[in-house]
């Protein structure tokens, strides 16, 4: 058995007696590796006897060759078919046995599997994870009935969804290159194309433990916890290490608009993307961008004071930002009009709001009270130790160490104002831009009656 | 803080093998402040955080007469709108700067507020609390904001499925009772609320009598009672009865169709519930987890996702209200398959009357429903809730260490007498198909709506 704990862990270790001092942690979070390559994690909790764990795969749909696209979220629903130690829903069962909850889910750049259990379970869950990591079976009759599964997930996601349908066809105008443009699931004909093989293939590839990280967090230890991970996952040969390929974006030149007319829809709006970097950029950017966000949104936020309570023009206003991707993000902002205004005249006032910000600047009374808001939530973070495991999980899945997952309120007290300035002025380019309008369809039927008069209505 | 209850033998022997499941009693102290709220509270030393969970009894929107429908949302909306002194942006500027969340909730039976803030901000945040409680300012600018934001909102809603389908199968059920009224309202009736009408909603509702408390923090007791009193010090005493009735839902085997063309429809399907007070619930709640209420361990799942992949999700709940209660069953599936999706839910559901359930699902439900309470009490503010939801359900302290008897009281005879009462309406009933209602919205194809039964 060999471990090598990472330097981290040993600063963790050491730890207490800094307390106070100026590099104050976020939350704890302790680090292995096994021999295999498997990360471990464990972030305490003890308040209840209970742990989550989750197993991360460095693989999503941004992963995808262009000949297998869905293959990665296909994958993840077999993994619930069972194993040729497990059979069936097995995994499934037992857990629900405990009162378990348990799922899995997709992202561009990750593939993540999690349970939360009794402590008393925590063997029982890591032994079944460690076996689905390398001895999955998949049979035609499971592949095909599960097609069926992800295509009715599909029409529920999108295709009955206008809002769905409008943020796909938004994503996909955002990139020239990167596969960050391309839906998670799939479109239907390349659901309908995928096969067992395809499956079989992603499931070689990616999933060896040399490509995970396993986040237990809840009331345990490491030292309870890497016995227990040796024992199973250790089993687990290490595989050959997967290449992630990005494609990189290329200089955007040109502003894009997109018009999306259905008949669901009543209340216009308009969307705008940036392309903006993630928190992988390093540089704090991440974390002015954050601040932006935060002083343009919520009700005292500028939009909003601005363009609804004091120009009247907008219901609603705000902006966004996710940093927690590997590769180029998007800062976003928007609007929806108040009844009887123009929609064009909401998205002039908006763009008159980022023109004064670029021109002025943010204050230092916006920053300071956007930074306290954000720095008290990091502490309200820690009521929710799920949480916290997701964002061990997932940034270092996405490239970034433990010390910049948990150091997160140093960096955002060392942003200034000049920083905020200066990432306003990066992203706020509309060549980098697509604007997207979700409008009503121009002979949208009227509104059904509340109550229908006959039991068949027909609008 | 919580601690581990060693788990009753019985399960041991349910699930040989595997270790025992978590039961988990939760360390709950109860003190009457000094102006004698009840206040139930965990103490939690290992966060800086207080989170407090107060909700007003009779004071939901089944309260509100029908030409004033959409009151209690219009009311929950505008009340971080200023209070006191401070009018719209200097209150949500104090929000900001205190970083305290403060959410309130308009349900059918109860309105609900919700409080999270750091212990360092405590009396400061109460305060605030309480002054958006009993000093809400509904100036004309914030409440035609809000009611335009609120138009807004229902308009969409208007046109969406989802909620389409959803008023329709509460009309359905509840065609006579408050419970079948949209609780954001229609415009008509919220185009006519007036600044007098909240008002009025805030005096006969927030008040002492009808208030119930839970809270989660790291300071003594006595200390959460005096923020309490701080918070709800101003509020009257006493409220307005509005005697909401007791309702069954209306229960005539009708299938209703909703025409929309969209690719995929949802198939909503009504029946009787079991209320908490009822002594069967324990038993409902076995029953509803074995059909298709433990979504991955239920026969539904087996049935319609996993043997024919019909639909990405299927669900059922015994859903309880203060004074009524129903059995729900949902499912969204392409158009040519919902007829199909419809045909195995019924026929599981003649099943589980006709048969009942095997002792391996009554154990497989026991242990799950018992395990996956435990589990849910995992933050905070969680915690809060549900101090405040055993006291409204009229349990005692000591319910979660006693959940785990009520159980293993349950025998394979209850199941199938409760579900006599679930799906035909009464343990007595002579035996036969399932009564249920359908309401189904989309383009679905082979599927015939019954005569309207007029109204």
């Amino acid at each position: 058995m060999i471990l090598r704990p990472l330097r981290v862990a040993c600063v963790l270790l050491a730890l207490p007696a800094l307390a106070g001092a100026a590099a104050a942690q976020d939350f704890q979070v302790k680090t292995a590796v096994l021999a295999n390559g498997l990360y471990v994690a464990v972030v305490e909790d003890h308040r209840a006897p209970v742990v989550t764990q989750m197993v991360y795969y460095r693989a999503g749909s941004a992963d995808e060759l262009p000949n297998q696209r869905g293959v990665a979220h296909f994958l993840e629903h077999m993994m619930f078919q069972g194993t040729s130690t497990t059979p069936g829903q097995e995994f499934r069962n037992t857990i629900a046995r405990y009162g378990g909850r348990e799922n899995a889910t997709t992202t561009a750049d990750t593939t993540t599997y999690y349970q939360t259990v009794g402590k008393e379970a925590l063997e029982l869950v890591m032994r079944l994870e460690a076996d689905r990591m390398h001895n999955l079976t998949i049979t035609d009759k499971e592949f095909n009935s599960e097609k069926e599964v992800i295509k009715e997930e599909r029409r529920n996601r999108y295709e009955n969804e206008p809002g769905g349908l409008f943020a796909e066809q938004f994503s996909a105008a955002m990139y020239l290159n990167h596969p960050y443009g391309n839906p998670v699931i799939g479109y239907m004909h390349e659901i309908e194309a995928l096969t067992r093989q395809d499956a079989l293939d992603w499931y070689k590839k990616w999933y060896v433990p040399n490509n995970a990280t396993l986040v237990i967090a809840g009331d345990t230890t490491l030292a309870e916890v890497l016995p227990l991970a040796q024992k199973y996952y250790g089993a687990v040969p290490r595989g050959a290490e997967p290449t992630r390929f990005r494609p990189k974006e290329p200089p955007h030149l040109a502003e894009r608009r997109l018009f999306f007319y259905d008949a669901r829809v009543r209340q216009p709006s308009m969307s705008r993307n940036y392309l903006a970097p993630s928190q992988t950029a390093r540089d704090g950017t991440a974390q002015a961008l954050t601040i932006l966000a935060t002083l343009l949104s919520g009700s005292t936020g500028r939009f909003y004071q601005e363009l609804s309570i004091k120009q009247g023009i907008a219901q609603g206003a705000g902006a966004g930002y996710s940093g927690g991707l590997m590769n180029e993000t998007t800062f976003s902002v928007s609007i929806s009009p108040r009844r009887g205004i123009d929609i064009d005249v909401a998205e002039k006032a908006l763009d008159a709001e980022i023109d004064k910000l670029l021109r002025d600047g943010v204050t230092a009374d916006e920053v300071e009270l956007a930074k306290s808001g954000i720095l008290d939530g990091l502490i309200f973070a820690r009521d929710n130790v799920m949480g916290l495991a997701r964002r061990v999980g997932n940034g270092l899945s996405i490239g970034l160490t433990v010390d910049e997952v948990t150091h997160l309120s140093d960096i955002y007290k060392s942003v200034t104002v000049a920083q905020v300035n200066a990432a306003a002025r990066l992203v706020f380019d509309k060549r980098r831009s697509v604007t997207g309008f979700m409008l009503p369809a121009p002979a949208a039927p009227a509104a059904p009656a509340l109550r229908p008069a006959a039991a068949e209505v027909r609008p | 803080m919580m601690r581990a209850l060693v788990a009753a033998a019985a399960f041991l022997v349910a699930v040989a093998v595997l270790p025992a499941p978590l039961a988990q009693a939760m360390d709950i102290q109860r003190m009457t402040s000094p102006l004698g709220v009840d206040i139930w509270y965990v103490r939690e030393p290992s966060l800086p955080i207080i989170a407090a969970n107060i909700i007003f009894q009779d004071a939901g929107a089944s309260t509100v007469p029908v030409e004033k429908l959409g009151l209690g949302y219009l009311v929950q909306v505008t009340l971080d709108e200023g209070a006191g002194d401070l009018k719209s942006y200097e209150f949500q500027r104090r929000l900001d700067e205190l970083s305290l969340t403060m959410d309130f909730d308009v349900g059918v039976d109860t309105f609900g507020a919700t409080l999270r803030t750091l212990t360092g901000k405590r009396d400061e945040a109460f305060k605030l609390f309480g002054l958006a409680l009993s000093k809400p300012r509904f100036d004309d600018d914030a409440i035609e904001r809000m009611r335009a934001a609120i138009l807004a909102e229902v308009a969409q809603r208007l046109v969406d499925p989802d909620d389409i389908i959803n008023r329709a199968f509460v009309a359905n059920l509840f065609p006579t009772h408050g419970y079948g009224r949209p609780l954001r309202g229609v415009p008509e009736t919220i185009e006519g609320l007036t600044r007098a009408d909240l008002a009025d909603f805030v005096k006969t509702r927030f008040t002492r009598d009808k208030l119930v408390v839970g809270a989660v923090g790291d300071v003594p007791i006595e200390e959460i009672a005096r923020l309490i009193d701080l918070a709800v010090g101003d509020l009257p005493a006493t409220g307005t009865a509005f005697n909401v009735p007791e309702v069954r839902p209306a229960i005539g085997g009708d299938i209703t169709v909703i025409r929309k063309e969209i690719p995929q429809s949802t198939v909503l399907i009504g029946g009787y519930g079991i209320k908490r007070d009822d002594p069967d619930y324990y038993t409902a709640s076995v029953l509803n987890a074995v059909l298709g209420g433990a979504s991955f361990i239920s026969r539904l799942w087996d049935a319609v996702r996993e043997e024919r992949g019909l639909a990405y999700s299927v669900q059922t709940s015994n859903a309880v209200l203060q004074h009524g209660a129903y059995f729900l069953a949902y499912v969204a599936t392409n158009n040519d398959k919902v007829g199909e999706s419809i045909e195995v839910i019924r026929n599981e559901i003649d099943r589980l009357l006709r048969d009942g359930i095997t002792q391996a699902e009554l154990d497989a439900a026991r242990t799950y429903l018992i395990g996956s309470f435990a589990l849910s009490l995992d933050t905070n503010a969680r915690i809060a809730r549900t101090l405040v939801s055993i006291q409204v359900s009229n349990l005692p302290m000591d319910y979660m260490e006693h959940r785990v008897d009520y159980y293993n009281a349950i025998t394979l005879e209850d199941v199938r007498r409760v579900a006599r009462r679930v799906f035909l309406g009464d343990a007595n009933a002579p035996m036969g198909p399932a009564k249920l209602n359908t309401v189904v919205i989309g383009n679905p194809v082979n599927i015939t709506a019954t005569p309207a039964k007029g109204g």
